[in-house]
């Protein structure tokens, strides 16, 4: 009887074994992609905007193929579920991602003129905001949404982060990059100092007591200001490239000095440093730790049954989190030049509190796509209130700008919410489940 | 080494409120042991003990002791029980309803450290549930409760225990799955883990294991292997639904255990 039992494992619909494409049919397409935007230059057709748009979108497709035929997967393999590229759209979405990326800041460092007067160079520093909040969003989404430890002491790290950049840039005149090391070790250890509350307390008992938390470093930050720095606050210089760097292609040599003070150069230092923050923190969620930060969240007593150290779980969350927070908020002192008294706010934690709530708590998407919520909407809605006919005329618009935006932002957030409780991040899983199902009904194993 | 449980008078209170008055139970190294009871028996206080946990009840062990492979273990941390070698599968699952099935099996096992023993145990546990195979990916709170059952049993033995203390395996589920259920804890106890199932449904219960323990009022009421259990009158009058007078059978034993 046990036996028949064993025999009888129902067939996997869902995982069958995908056969690699061969290699000449995958390269077929990215030839002719790449030589596209030849073949289109001689032909001399010339849609909106010119044929480099085109040919921008053959690569890119041609690049989604090539990783999505790429993809082989062992059903047998137990590891699975934990690898983080291991479907045909995974590897597509994140080739494709990649190459936007690295296009992204020459195509905003063209003299493009979109139609309507629609902002392009401005764009920019945006992009900049998107890149730098994603780091902290999503190590407040690690910390909040993943191990379920609400803190509103985001604000302080940020704080911590700056301290520690003025006081070594600044102060002992040492170089900016060993400003971020040390500010994600400071943040490290005054984390885990200030997550001891989260031992005793949850909720939103630990919520006030990290309001608490962000109140004392906000009088030290105050202090610190006022002794170093006097009332006008801090003046960050640009960070400098170390000559024997300066290999690097892209790098030119000024002088021996290669100051990071444009919005391109910045481009390239947020999103290293934000994308190997947020593949850290992608993969402590899929290690042993972050399984036990999200069995801490979802039940601690059950957690405690298995042998895991809640104690212990709770305070590295607040640790990684804290450090990722401080390294962003470093960063951000730097890419602002200055920063003073009032920089640092309650509010900022909301905004944070917004980013990941819109975006979707699990994973860093919700992060990402909570962070393009957050600062591509108002750039939008500013384009609208001026260029837009009809809507430019409404004098109450322009007149009350800043309470306009927030306050469509709040609808837009309500808006959200009700639609997709689960933010953006899940609205975009359930689009790309349908979109997959369409190319590949074999495909529709995402959750 | 033998890995025997053994509770030798056992008294806990929450407070000033006593929930198990001298109790002693043995689970022999491989054995298969049932405890029984009615709600209120003291059977989850039981299971708190052993596997640590008391404390977040604000319970208190006042005496006796528990010895777990002849180590002491009343005063250990749970953490420290799990990697002894008692895994338990909580009252009403308890699993992560977020996490997936796999990562739910990975979470237990938390008191691990070798990757590939881990990744060899989510096969076997696949392997003793081919039913959960399909579902790896899919999220635990989305199963049925007959499966997420599977999973929390899955996941106490990734910790590859030597006991497995089940509590109230049956809770809510229908009577073919709680069968199909016990027969996998029989294969499971066949393999040498012993198992010590806390349960109401004494029918079940005493069908699988091979000696049982009645808990009434915090205090053991019978005890005896389980097939003469099963043939005693007071047992099939007050778990079973026998046909006697089951209402004067129970206050009998309630004037029995001084209350």
């Amino acid at each position: 009887m046990n036996d028949t039992i064993a025999t009888e494992a129902p067939e996997d619909p869902q995982r069958p074994s995908v056969k690699r494409t061969p290699p000449a049919r995958r390269a077929l397409p990215f030839l002719v992609a790449l030589a596209s935007p030849v073949i289109l230059d001689n032909i001399g057709w010339n849609p909106f905007g010119g044929w480099k748009i085109l040919a921008g979108f053959i690569i890119l497709i041609a690049v989604g193929w090539f990783a999505w035929s790429s993809a082989e997967r062992d059903p047998d393999d137990p590891r699975l579920a934990l690898k983080l590229w291991h479907r045909p759209d995974q590897r597509a979405l994140s080739a494709m991602t990649c190459l936007v990326l690295v296009a992204l800041p020459f195509i905003l460092a063209t003299d493009f003129d979109p139609p309507m007067d629609f902002p392009w160079n401005t764009w920019f520093r945006i992009v900049n905001y998107i890149v730098l909040f994603a780091l902290g969003a999503g190590a407040f989404n690690l910390l909040a949404g993943y191990t379920g430890q609400l803190s509103m002491a985001h604000a302080a790290f940020l704080m911590i982060g700056t301290i520690v950049g003025a006081h070594i840039g600044i102060i002992w005149g040492q170089s900016f990059w060993l400003c971020i090391p040390i500010a994600a070790f400071a943040g490290a250890a005054l984390g885990a100092l200030f997550g001891l509350p989260a031992l005793r307390l949850r909720g939103l008992y630990l919520m006030l007591a990290t309001i608490g938390v962000h109140f004392i470093v906000l009088l030290i930050w105050k202090e610190y200001l006022v002794h170093y720095f006097g009332f006008g606050g801090v003046q960050f210089a640009a960070p400098n490239i170390p000559s024997w760097l300066h290999w690097i292609p892209g790098i030119n040599s000024e002088d021996g000095e290669f100051l990071i003070n444009t919005q391109f150069r910045w481009f390239w230092l947020n999103l290293a440093i934000t994308s190997l923050g947020l593949l850290f923190i992608v993969n402590v969620i899929r290690s042993r730790e972050g399984r036990a930060f999200a069995a801490v969240r979802d039940r601690d007593i059950s957690a405690t049954l298995l042998g895991i150290n809640v104690a212990r779980s709770k305070i590295v969350s607040f640790a990684i989190s804290s450090a990722m927070v401080s390294v962003s908020g470093c960063l951000l002192s730097y890419y602002n030049r200055a920063r003073s008294e009032d920089s640092f706010t309650l509010e900022q934690v909301l905004d944070y509190g917004i980013i990941i709530v819109v975006g979707g708590f699990m994973g860093i998407q919700g992060a990402i796509f909570g962070s393009i919520f957050f600062f591509a909407l108002p750039m939008y809605f500013e384009w609208m209130r001026e260029e837009l006919p009809f809507i430019s005329d409404i004098d109450f618009f322009s007149r009350y700008a800043g309470e306009v935006d927030l306050a469509i932002r709040g609808i837009l957030v309500v808006v959200v919410l009700v639609w997709r409780p689960d933010g953006l991040a899940g609205l975009w899983q359930s689009a790309k489940a349908k979109l997959l199902r369409l190319f590949d009904s074999q495909a529709g194993t995402v959750q | 080494m033998s890995n025997a449980l053994k509770i030798d008078g056992l008294n806990v209170s929450y407070g000033p409120i006593p929930a198990l008055r001298n109790i002693s139970i043995e689970v022999p190294s491989g054995g298969f042991v049932s405890v029984l009871g009615a709600n209120g028996a003291g059977k989850t206080t039981l299971v708190r003990t052993i596997t640590g946990v008391l404390y977040l009840q604000k319970g208190k062990c006042t005496s006796g002791s528990i010895k777990f492979g002849g180590q002491e273990i009343t005063k250990q941390k749970s953490r420290t029980i799990v990697r002894n070698g008692i895994a338990q599968v909580p009252e009403g699952r308890m699993l992560f309803p977020q996490l997936t099935v796999e990562e739910n099996l990975r979470c237990g096992a938390a008191s691990r450290k070798d990757a590939s023993g881990i990744n060899e145990t989510i096969s076997e546990i696949f392997d003793l549930f081919p039913l959960l195979a399909p579902l790896r990916e899919r999220q635990a709170g989305l199963l049925s409760g007959g499966e997420q059952q599977m999973v929390a049993v899955g996941r106490a033995l990734m910790a590859k225990p030597s006991l497995l203390v089940c509590d109230e395996l049956s809770l809510g589920l229908a009577p073919l799955i709680v069968r199909d259920l016990f027969v996998l804890l029989d294969r499971i106890n066949k393999e040498g883990v012993a198992v010590l199932a806390i349960e109401q449904n004494a029918r079940i219960a005493l069908q699988h294991s091979q000696y049982a323990y009645a808990l009434e009022v915090g205090e053991v009421v019978l005890q005896g292997p389980s097939a003469e259990l099963r043939e005693n009158e007071e047992v099939q009058n007050l778990y079973m639904g026998g046909a006697g007078d089951s209402q004067a059978a129970y206050a009998a034993i309630r004037r029995e255990a001084g209350r």
